[in-house]
């Protein structure tokens, strides 16, 4: 039998306190989509990081095999020239630069020592057809959505005859037809015989593309499946090592006047493209309205617009408690009882380089400097106060926020939106790339945060999420409000995504 | 917030030691003599007052190119006003330091309400002020009146008879408030949280562009000190005066542990990174060493200042 494309044989790599990789054996082979599961911190990146010459040989312990023969990896080319492609979160592209420019990007060909441009077009071209991708090679890279950047990161991998391809939280960013690309692509690749190992939090997604998949718990390799034998609630059982519980609550819509209310609100781009569409609701105290919808979806920029941080136009009308508000920036946002937990807390959630007070401090320097000078005390009270009702870890609020894990960087940014105590709080993908653990505890700090009266108006794509956590769901769809559901009782997974994607909704949805 | 990192103040404040140790061996103890060390702290009093500016204005994340030519055109002002006007010294200077914030606040509007990077803007300024500086003197060199009280101010110590060199005074002045300011008030932290994550800083509640204004006039109104210091200091304005100061203010911040990028850097390291380039400067001429090698070595410690700094950190 052929030997599996790619090999570790007890592999253990350890960092400064920390056991990352514990004899981990692991395999996958030509033809196959390989998932690899686990929460935050399980050892996948880390086992891709020796996969793709990160982890330099001799680093960690045990072998890596590629076609069944001891690869030693010494750098990121090493692990290229062996074939071994790895595509990650954030894409390596050169914005600037053109598709074809980024695809022949460090192996040009040339003629007499200067660009061949006409190779370089056609060798673009052939990798777009085999992707059947509809593209010109010469529009920079900038200009191209999320879902054409990850092809043409694909087709560079292609063009340097990878064939074994690790992809990272690959549809993170995508919009749903772009995500049916990309799966349509992997089936042809793994079709060609490349061997993929695809990671991913979103169990519906492994459900659809993987072949096998193989489980991944602090370090430790807890073992391989075939899809087919496999249950998604086995499989988080396997991930978290105990069982998750369903739906937390069913809740009654709340009766009290609405916090804030919009009525037609448009956002528009600074090139006049309306993002969202003359759209209503209502998020009333001591609720949580959950916006369902795909990335692209809007709901970003509905709540950028909402806490005055939008920089294109606005229209419509916007209440608060009731009484019409013009809100023009993030301070008067904050100003009207609002906080926004930002989408991406590494853009411009957090200062990584800053400690975790200063973190959670930044909205609150006016409160904790009473006569124009800084209270130092008060200030580390605040946050010392913040980060044990949050259980921050380490507990150690002077630590900086980039040495924290994923989740405790969240609740980092969460506290942060926490400060001012607001009324009226927004949450984008309050969950988004934090572990099975933390985001219980997120979800169980939103209900808390709903309990005691604020009114939570939460964006999220990830169907689970919005389902557990809403009391009224919104599914938005090309900046519109594409079904609302007032009922949780009457509210299924499959109703609220066909909403959100656009797919015919099922009359009178099966309960769930 | 973190001000320096740890080990890179203690790396400055040994390599400051070693020039000294090495310059004191080198010139038979001349350099260490009170008269020089005098002569130091008054040499490098521009180049400091002006790094303790420039160190708010690359917290933010921005970076002002024209402070060594408005700090000449400045000084010219100033020269101007008290030797043709026969303005009074004081009023001639509080003037100067207001225009300078002025224009400060011109770079500001420019750079933050008009979205033209501070990069263009100041290095317009640079050139505008040098034209300004060659209008205002006409090429030659502008001496104060002799009974002029701020001709007497660049060599006058405080208080008066003992004590400090007058310039070492009024830097000691800029530093204490500017850093003060930077760590103990929310403007100050505002300023490090813009330049460190200017979205974060708009979405937490900070007045971006406001922040921006606020750090190029008082850059401006120190460029203003620093042009009075610099008429005050040889009694008169000569049209080439100021001339490159601003890189050696940058170089200064750069040195004590800014990060060109923005949220790094502070005033006690940008000082002493002025005092090191100022002791290279004075002791290799102290040493009899060539004019040319000042430079070499200046942009040596520079480069090398950084390395040892990168050298620390884990890749990103």
């Amino acid at each position: 039998m052929q030997p599996p494309a790619v090999q570790t044989v007890c592999v253990s790599k350890r960092f400064p306190g920390v056991l990352a990789l514990d004899d981990v054996s692991f395999e996958a082979r030509y033809g196959e989509i390989h998932a690899l599961c686990g929460e935050n911190g399980a050892g996948k990146s880390t086992l891709i990081g020796i996969l793709s010459g990160r982890w330099q040989i001799g680093s960690y312990e045990g072998e890596l095999r590629i076609d069944g023969k001891t690869a030693r990896f010494r750098n990121a080319r090493d692990s290229q020239n062996a074939g071994a492609a790895v595509i990650h979160q954030e894409l390596a592209l050169a914005p600037t630069m053109s598709i074809e420019e980024n695809i022949a990007l460090g192996r040009e060909p040339t003629r007499y020592g200067l660009l061949d441009k006409r190779r370089m077009r056609s060798e673009c071209v052939r990798l777009m057809e085999t992707l059947q991708l509809d593209a010109d090679p010469a529009q920079p890279v900038s200009q191209l959505g999320v879902g054409l950047r990850q092809m043409t990161e694909i087709a560079k991998a292609l063009a340097r005859d990878a064939k074994i391809l690790a992809l990272d939280e690959p549809t993170s960013a995508l919009t749903q037809t772009e995500k049916e690309t990309l799966f349509a692509v992997l089936q042809r690749l793994k079709q060609s015989g490349t061997a993929l190992i695809y990671i991913s939090h979103r169990l519906e997604e492994l459900f659809e593309i993987a072949d096998r998949a193989t489980v991944l718990r602090d370090g430790q390799s807890v073992g391989t499946w075939r899809m087919d034998e496999l249950t998604p609630s086995f499989l988080v059982e396997k991930m978290i090592g105990r069982e998750l519980e369903s739906r937390t609550h069913t809740k009654k819509a709340s009766e009290a006047q609405p916090a804030l209310t919009l009525q037609n609100w448009s956002v528009y781009t600074g090139a006049g493209q309306a993002k969202v569409d003359e759209l209503s609701l209502e998020a009333r105290p001591g609720e949580i309205l959950g916006l369902a919808g795909m990335m692209g979806c809007g709901s970003s920029e509905l709540l950028l617009s909402v806490f005055g941080a939008w920089k294109g136009r606005t229209e419509g009308r916007l209440e608060i408690d009731g009484k019409p508000a013009r809100i023009r920036s993030p301070i008067e946002a904050m100003r009207a009882g609002m906080a926004l937990l930002t989408e991406d807390r590494k853009r411009d959630g957090l200062w990584l380089d800053e400690s975790v007070e200063a973190n959670l401090t930044a909205p609150i320097l006016d409160q904790v400097a009473p006569h124009g000078l800084l209270n130092r005390k008060e200030r580390r009270r605040r946050a010392d106060e913040m980060a044990r009702r949050l259980d921050i870890r380490p507990p150690d609020i002077q630590a900086e926020a980039r040495s924290l894990s994923g989740g405790n960087q969240q609740k980092t940014a969460i506290g942060k939106a926490l400060m001012t105590q607001p009324r009226i709080l927004l949450l984008n993908e309050p969950t988004r790339g934090v572990d099975v653990g933390a985001k219980a505890e997120i979800h169980r700090l939103a209900r808390r945060l709903a309990k005691q009266g604020a009114a939570v108006l939460m964006a999220s794509s990830d169907m689970t999420e919005i389902l557990q956590l809403s009391d009224r769901i919104l599914a938005m769809r090309n900046g519109r409000a594409a079904a609302q559901f007032d009922d949780m009782e009457r509210a299924s997974g499959e109703a609220v995504l066909a909403a959100a994607v656009g797919a015919d909704a099922p009359e009178n949805a099966p309960l769930k | 917030m973190r001000r320096m990192k740890k080990p890179g103040a203690y790396a400055m404040a040994a390599a400051l030691l070693l020039i000294w140790t090495y310059f004191a061996v080198a010139t038979g103890g001349l350099f260490l003599s009170p008269r020089n060390l005098a002569n130091l702290t008054r040499q490098s009093s521009v180049t400091a007052v002006l790094a303790v500016g420039m160190t708010l204005v690359i917290a933010a994340g921005h970076i002002d190119l024209s402070v060594g030519s408005l700090a000449g055109f400045l000084g010219a002002a100033m020269a101007v006003a008290v030797a043709r006007l026969g303005l009074p010294s004081g009023l001639a200077a509080a003037g100067v330091l207001a225009l300078g914030a002025g224009l400060g606040a011109f770079h500001g509007f420019l750079t933050a309400y008009q979205r033209i990077p501070s990069f263009i803007v100041t290095l317009g300024g640079l050139m505008a002020y040098k034209g300004g500086m060659l209008a205002l003197t006409g090429g030659l060199t502008i001496p104060l009146p002799t009974d002029a009280w701020a001709r007497s101010l660049g060599n006058a110590n405080v208080p008066p008879g003992w004590g400090l060199p007058a310039p070492l005074v009024a830097v000691a002045v800029f530093a204490a408030l500017f850093w003060g300011m930077s760590v103990w008030t929310p403007f100050g932290r505002r300023i490090y949280a813009t330049g460190g994550n200017e979205e974060a800083a708009r979405l937490a509640g900070v007045n971006t562009r406001r922040i921006a204004l606020a750090v190029f006039s008082l850059m401006g109104a120190v460029a203003g000190a620093a042009g009075v210091i610099l008429t005050a200091r040889v009694g008169s304005a000569s049209p080439e005066a100021g001339k490159l100061l601003e890189l050696d203010a940058i170089a200064a911040c750069v040195i004590g542990g800014a990060s060109l990028m923005g949220g790094r850097g502070g005033v006690p390291g940008s000082l002493l990174g002025a005092l090191v380039m100022t002791s290279l400067d004075n002791g290799m001429s102290l040493a009899n060493w060539g004019p040319f090698w000042q430079d070499i070595m200046k942009g040596g410690a520079l480069v090398a200042a950084v390395w040892f700094d990168m050298r620390g950190q884990p890749e990103r």
